[in-house]
């Protein structure tokens, strides 16, 4: 699996990853997660930062997710 | 009938600006009845020439403080019920054609948005590439941060309600203009149609569940009084400490009425950083000093919409050529806007 945070690192980003780790964590699954701060390799996939794309699919875009919600994605 | 979320927090938000009018007429009615029986209310924190310099910082945020808590409060729910009950995608939907309806679009729907300062690059990046274009996307980066409703709310509390309506009016039109003239000068340049996808974005309703949506509320609430507030009393403290330097004579020379202090103070509005919302008790203390009201408003124009880190991160997006293009006929429109203002706004305290 890979997990995708698109943003341009600042805190909310940095809040986004944290929950993904957690909820990679609590659920006890394997994950890459990658960091994508590019602004024209964001542009590609959303236009509201931050993000998370899981496998390809855009998650959420524009807001953070709590971490219950990313373990349902992880499912 | 279900309440959609869209429609209770539109509600919430007529209900605390509803108040604000409220509570600062109130305070006016009050404060002229009691200059009508010749009582004189007496500032809680005076500064007079003979208060000793150190204490003027400290009584400049104290009387900060005393005067705006309840303006702030407003301003940071507002916010909060912005972001947390708007939804972006209503906006951003409509910026991904090109066509003229989009520089209305950016311009009034980019403050509505109320994103953070490092979701606007992105973000401008993307409306220009996948959506509405160059015009529309520089519209949108300029409009923006100039009238957040925090900052409206400040400007309407501490200065008057002209600042916030010329600000509001003068702003967006400039954001307009500009993005109007960048478009027609770098049109062919910036026209290729990439491989990209159109810019879409689906818009689901989502219906009222009060006691989560009140919540996230309260969350978007504190996450801009933990960020913007210690910046606010840090800027008031230092204007505090400005302040004892700065002599009506200085003032009234550099920043009084006037066509070079106009074209001063827009750029001074550049070059000077100040962080969101600081912009309007430090142009409050200038007025009150004896800066022009023309002056003035340039700088709340030009300051927001053109500081020098947001110039440097779009750089990364566009050419510098049109980063200097667009601040300066930017600048230029600030100048107009500020003796247009001094024109039906001649005086203020």
């Amino acid at each position: 699996m890979k997990i995708e945070i698109l943003g341009s690192g600042c805190p909310k980003c940095k809040q986004l990853e944290a929950n993904a780790r957690r909820a990679l964590e609590e659920t006890k699954k394997k994950a890459e997660i990658v960091k994508v701060t590019d602004i024209s390799k964001i542009i590609e996939r959303v236009a509201l930062t931050p993000a998370i794309v899981i496998d390809g699919e855009v998650k959420a875009e524009g807001r953070i997710p709590e971490v219950e919600e990313i373990k349902k994605w992880l499912k | 009938m279900k309440l959609k979320r869209v429609h209770f927090g539109i509600l919430l938000i007529i209900i605390l600006l509803g108040s604000l009018v409220c509570y600062e007429w109130y305070s006016a009615f009050k404060k002229s009845e009691l200059i009508q029986q010749g009582i004189y209310p007496k500032e809680p924190f005076p500064i007079s020439p003979e208060t000793p310099s150190w204490q003027i910082p400290f009584y400049t945020l104290l009387s900060y403080g005393e005067k705006a808590w309840f303006c702030l409060l407003i301003a940071f729910l507002v916010a909060g019920a912005f972001q947390t009950f708007i939804p972006k995608e209503l906006v951003i939907k409509h910026l991904g054609k090109r066509n003229p309806k989009a520089y209305f679009i950016a311009a009034f729907g980019g403050p509505l948005l109320s994103v953070c300062s490092c979701s606007i690059i992105p973000l401008f990046a993307a409306i220009k590439k996948r959506g509405a274009g160059l015009g529309p996307a520089i519209t949108f980066l300029l409009a923006t941060p100039a009238i957040n409703p925090a900052a409206i709310i400040l400007t309407f509390s501490l200065i008057s309600w002209q600042f916030a309506i010329g600000r509001i009016i003068l702003a967006l039109s400039a954001a307009i203009i500009t993005g109007v003239i960048l478009e027609a000068i770098w049109w062919t340049e910036e026209e290729k149609v990439g491989a990209l996808s159109q810019l879409k974005i689906e818009y689901q309703e989502r219906p009222l569940n009060l006691k989560e949506d009140l919540k996230e509320w309260f969350k978007n609430v504190l996450d801009f009084v933990k960020k913007i507030l210690p910046l606010v009393l840090l800027g008031i403290f230092i204007i505090g400490i400005i302040k004892i330097f700065l002599t009506t004579e200085v003032i009234s020379t550099y920043l009084g009425q006037g066509l070079a202090q106009t074209a001063f103070a827009s750029i001074m509005g550049v070059v000077i950083y100040t962080p969101t919302l600081v912009e309007i008790p430090f142009i409050r203390e200038l007025l009150i000093l004896g800066m022009g009201t023309g002056p003035a408003l340039a700088f709340l124009l030009t300051g927001p919409a053109l500081s020098l880190p947001s110039m440097l991160g779009v750089s990364r997006v566009i050419k510098w050529k049109i980063v200097l293009s667009y601040a300066t006929i930017m600048w230029i429109l600030g100048i107009i806007g500020g003796l247009i203002f001094a024109y039906f706004v001649p005086q203020i305290f």
